[in-house]
């Protein structure tokens, strides 16, 4: 498929608005249930979808196309916080078409750029706190962090351990999601 | 001002307001101010919101708890320049949001040479309602047919399976609409 085709063009703009859908409508829910770990598995969901629709149209640069489709039309969604968000689907997509043009958009490069894409929602709730709280709220998090070693029978290592096992646990999570939309992509491909 | 002036002018407060010092930050909320107040004054009305004063509100007071050490007038600085950063970004985003229209949006897109992007954009906003409408449809019926929130994570790839399914086939449709009218998109 290329680009300027009627398929190409249409799968771009019906996954990348499903992208924006998803963000505007599951996202809400999510938040609404309060799930543990909902910033997780609103980018699964949302990461599936999109490698979905990449692995159909299999365009190079089609991800970035649906990333940019997706933010855009976040502005023009409900609710109060828009742009955090908006950098996070563009960040998420920049990373899965980095890893995709890497891999050669062979198959084992879906998941890895589903796990890759999913590493970016805690460091990127990170760099945003910078971003309205000053780069001094990493100083708080260290007194933070040095008030919770003197409370409880930890050391920092452990903490930073921790924040490891989170990121594996993401990591998985998005590989999860790679394999998935391999396998959903396939259901809708045309057969020749 | 036009759409694609107020986007160069967002990308520059984008760049400095992380950065800058005070003085800075304030002579940038008060120009700021200013352009909302001329331009989109519907967007000044969120500041008497309830629900952000609150927030802010919430936000200054954490602020205050987590820094207990720091001599008062590091702390009065810091929050300054967060709510100075908070006001700034929170007033540009809504005069986006009032100002500039998804049809300013693709005339800009195509203005900077992005042409791929503009004529998606606009099937996009075609699109948009349908594919929210089918989404919040399938979600009801999803949260119906598992009842329980545990089970309902642990079948999520069911449920994205049939958000697939349904979004192919309109982009099926889509493909068929597009290739009988087909022409180069501008």
């Amino acid at each position: 498929m290329r680009w300027r085709e009627p398929r190409t063009l249409a799968y771009l703009a019906v996954f990348g608005t499903l992208w924006g859908a998803w963000e505007i409508t599951v996202g809400s829910v999510l938040h609404l249930i309060n799930l543990p770990l909902k910033g997780t598995w609103l980018a699964a969901g949302a990461m599936t979808l999109a490698l979905t629709g990449r692995r159909v149209v299999r365009v190079p640069g089609a991800l970035l196309m649906m990333g940019a489709l997706a933010a855009l039309l976040k502005v023009f969604s409900f609710g109060g916080v828009v742009f955090s968000p908006m950098v996070a689907i563009l960040m998420e997509a920049l990373l899965a078409e980095g890893v995709l043009w890497l891999g050669r958009e062979r198959p084992w490069a879906y998941p890895l750029a589903g796990g890759v894409a999913l590493l970016w929602p805690p460091i990127h709730r990170g760099l945003f706190q910078a971003l309205y709280f000053g780069t001094e709220v990493y100083q708080v998090y260290l007194q933070l962090a040095r008030q919770v070693t003197r409370w409880l029978p930890i050391s920092l290592h452990h903490l930073v351990w921790a924040l490891v096992v989170l990121m594996v646990l993401q990591f998985l999570i998005g590989m999860g999601a790679g394999v998935l939309a391999l396998h959903l992509a396939r259901r809708i491909e045309p057969r020749p | 001002m036009t759409a694609g002036r107020f986007l160069v002018l967002f990308a520059a407060t984008l760049a400095v307001v992380p950065w800058a010092p005070l003085p800075v930050l304030v002579a940038w909320a008060f120009g700021s101010l200013l352009l909302g107040w001329r331009w989109a004054p519907g967007a000044l009305r969120l500041f008497a919101k309830p629900w952000f004063l609150g927030s802010v509100g919430l936000l200054v007071l954490g602020m205050l708890v987590l820094l207990p050490g720091a001599p008062p007038g590091v702390r009065l600085a810091w929050l300054g320049r967060f709510l100075l950063r908070a006001l700034i970004l929170v007033l540009w985003l809504q005069m986006l949001r009032q100002r500039v229209s998804p049809a300013a949006l693709v005339r800009v897109l195509r203005r900077l040479g992005l042409s791929g992007l503009a004529p998606l954009l606009t099937l996009s906003l075609f699109l948009l309602p349908r594919l929210v409408e089918d989404l919040q449809e399938s979600w009801a019926l999803f949260s119906l047919w598992v009842p329980s929130r545990r089970q309902r994570l642990r079948r999520l790839p069911g449920f994205l399976a049939s958000v697939v399914v349904r979004a192919a086939r309109i982009a099926d449709d889509l493909t068929l609409a597009l290739t009988l009218t087909w022409r180069e998109p501008e």
